[in-house]
């Protein structure tokens, strides 16, 4: 009886093709920009590695002053990044099953050939773990050992993007580059890998939009002199940063500026949460630490949520177009009130016929949702244009190819809406036509 | 046996000033196979009458039976289904749906009985036929002329096979030779045994039934019992014409 409902439902929307289409296009127009909002917030809000973020946390220790606050989103918070001392600090526990420092420094990249012209770029400054730990792909080659973030290697690895723009797309592992004034081997090329949110680095790439960096380097590089890095992104300090003197700033100054991350196995957060609390009451005893122990270990999405990688802005936004579906959704219910009672004869036949109540009720809510997916689908064709103009006006250092776009998502985004509406708009209207007394249904004829 | 059986059925219409009683103590049986036309001036009561005869309105008081079953309390889906299963419709503007076509709009009762696809087309050819509509199985009512619109309400009518049929008014919108042919139908119909109650206005349709009702402000009187002399041989059943011999 289902499809029979169906196929009259269809049949009774094609009797009044003016009235269908008015609604088709209310609908549409309601379901397009909750659509596009929520695909939008959808990219903020996703899980960027779900298959192991619940084992990757972001680590925080207090290391501020008692005399200021430091500059958080939230009053109390820890400081965002972790000093370069206290990486080293925390990098002494083998809890962890990986762990690696995040950070940018800028550096001027020297191609080889005639008419390739030097470019500036941040680089990715990471530990061996990094590619491990954040399952990033390798096109060719693998990330580089322990032992060269130790030694200081010259080693480097390339993003596609980077191995496209310098050596073709060909397999560049084992040629040399030049970044600063010394010479790099490159050990790996990534595949095109681009997660969303860049959650490894939220803080200074466009609050995670940002594209990812085209090369990475072992941490410690930072602190070769030769290789003039110049340290970039976001950073909070106190007292004397001693930036004059590399050693002292690394080894003794309060400045933060890394973020730190570490993948435990399951059940090994609360030994490792101990440990960093036991760490920064060492530190205390030396002196540090001046405020009550307020340590972190964050799981990533939660991390995320801390740094508001989803703007607030767009959650209001969401909100804003759910109201204007419900408002769609009543002048529906007001135009197939009117349909349906105008079409009352009808239903009567019907009746008189043998259906029930619950019949008509039915056929009239399945012409709701048929019109409501019909509806639903134009306005997830103009969701999708929609999403192509934001992109298209998003700026250059956090434009990509279809960051926002209409994909599965979209669509069971679209089509729920338009059923919820459809349903939403024709519950009242259906429920009105199915309560008149049959007589009074065929008197209307 | 009595294929229906009212006693003191009472129903009113009331607004917020004034109630007024469209049925008033109505008792009546009619047998199987009997032809009962009903009369009265407009707003007597004649369309409410077969409106509760027909489960589509409810009644005050009294108590119904059809087909032996009380009808009075029964629950909405009971209703729909007695109304699917033991009663056609007729009615004078035709009602057929107009978005589907001759077969699809006799196929409506059909569907709501649950009959299987192969059944379902069987008795669509079969009662298409039995009104002279083979070959315009695929047309929309709006194609149709108003005899032929008629004739598939009768079709549709008498696709599930029912006990009794209600006509209101079956003549009301058609020219006096089409109406004829209807009658003729519905003559033939009432010969194959189904139990026919007719709302008419026509004195000359009446005369086809072999039972006439009044209805005048909602009381009802059987000319049966009140005017024996009124029937005429031309207003028997042809059943009870063959038994007569007439």
């Amino acid at each position: 009886m289902f499809l029979y409902y169906l196929r009259l439902a269809a049949k009774s929307a094609l009797a009044t093709p003016g009235l269908t289409l008015l609604t088709v296009g209310a609908i549409a127009l309601g379901v397009a920009v909750p659509t596009a909002l929520i695909s939008v917030h959808h990219v903020f809000a996703q899980n960027p590695i779900p298959e192991k973020s619940a084992r990757l946390f972001n680590v925080r220790v207090d290391n501020w002053e008692l005399a200021s606050e430091a500059f958080n989103l939230e009053p109390g918070d820890p400081p965002k990044h972790i000093t370069y001392r206290d990486m080293r600090g925390l990098m002494a526990s083998d809890i962890p099953k990986g762990e690696t420092g995040v950070a940018g420094a800028r550096a001027f990249v020297f191609p080889e050939g005639k008419d390739a012209r030097p470019y500036q770029t941040v680089i990715q400054l990471v530990h061996a773990d990094f590619f491990p730990m954040f399952n990033a792909p390798f096109r060719f080659g693998n990330g580089w050992a322990h032992t060269a973030d130790e030694s200081r290697q010259h080693v480097v690895v390339l993003s596609a993007d980077a191995n496209e723009r310098v050596f073709g797309g060909a397999d560049s592992v084992g040629k040399s580059i030049r970044i600063g004034p010394q010479t790099f081997t490159i050990v790996g090329v990534l595949a095109p890998w681009q997660p969303t949110p860049l959650f490894y680095d939220v803080i200074n790439n466009n609050n995670g939009m940002g594209k990812t960096r085209e090369y990475f380097m072992p941490f410690d590089l930072i602190r070769d002199a030769s290789l003039a890095l110049k340290r970039t992104g976001d950073s909070d300090g106190f007292g004397n940063s001693n930036n004059d003197d590399p050693d002292a700033f690394f080894d003794a100054s309060e400045n933060n500026w890394i973020q730190y991350w570490v993948e435990l196995d399951p059940g090994k957060r609360a030994d490792y949460v101990h440990f960093v609390d036991a760490y920064a009451q060492e530190q205390k005893n030396a002196g540090r630490f001046p405020r009550p122990l307020n340590n972190r270990v964050t799981p990533l999405m939660e991390w995320m949520r801390v740094r508001r990688v989803v703007p607030p802005a767009t959650v209001g936004l969401v909100v804003i177009a759910l109201l204007f579906l419900a408002i769609c959704c009543l002048n529906l219910t007001g135009l197939l009130l009117g349909k349906f009672l105008s079409r009352s004869g009808v239903l009567g036949v019907h009746r008189a016929l043998g259906a029930p109540r619950s019949a008509i009720f039915l056929q009239r809510l399945l012409e709701c949702e048929l019109v409501g997916v019909a509806g639903g689908l134009s306005g997830m064709l103009l969701a999708a244009g929609a999403l192509k103009l934001i992109n298209a006006m998003l700026p250059p250092n956090v434009a990509r190819a279809g960051l926002f776009g209409a994909d599965g998502f979209t669509i069971l985004v679209a089509i729920g809406l338009a059923l919820a509406a459809g349903l939403l708009s024709g519950l009242y209207p259906a429920w009105r036509a199915c309560r008149i007394p049959p007589a009074m249904q065929l008197k209307l004829q | 046996m009595s294929t229906l059986k009212m006693t003191d059925v009472t129903k009113s219409y009331r607004t917020d000033l004034v109630e007024t009683r469209a049925l008033h103590h109505i008792t009546l049986t009619v047998e199987d196979g009997e032809f009962v036309a009903v009369s009265g001036p407009s707003g007597s009561g004649k369309t409410t009458f077969l409106n509760v005869t027909g489960l589509l309105d409810t009644f005050a008081s009294g108590t119904y039976e059809l087909d032996g079953k009380d009808v009075s309390k029964l629950s909405d889906r009971e209703q729909a289904r007695i109304r699917n299963e033991k009663i056609g419709f007729v009615f004078q503007s035709f009602n057929l749906i107009p978005d589907l076509d001759v077969f699809d709009n006799v196929d409506v009762p059909l569907r709501y009985r649950g009959f299987s696809a192969a059944e379902r087309k069987r008795r669509i050819e079969e009662n298409i036929s039995r009104v002279g509509l083979s070959a315009r199985l695929h047309h929309l009512p709006s194609q149709l002329s108003g005899g032929q619109q008629q004739r598939v309400a009768i079709a549709r009518a008498l696709a599930v096979g029912p006990r009794l049929i209600l006509a209101d008014e079956p003549t009301g919108n058609l020219d006096s030779a089409t109406a004829q042919e209807i009658m003729t139908l519905l003559h033939e119909v009432n010969d194959a045994g189904t139990t026919i109650v007719m709302v008419t206005h026509d004195p000359g349709c009446a005369a086809h039934a072999a039972r006439q009702i009044h209805i005048l402000d909602g009381r009802l009187i059987d000319v049966r019992e009140e005017m024996p002399s009124l029937q005429s041989p031309q207003s028997l059943s042809a059943r009870q014409r063959r038994q007569a011999n007439v």
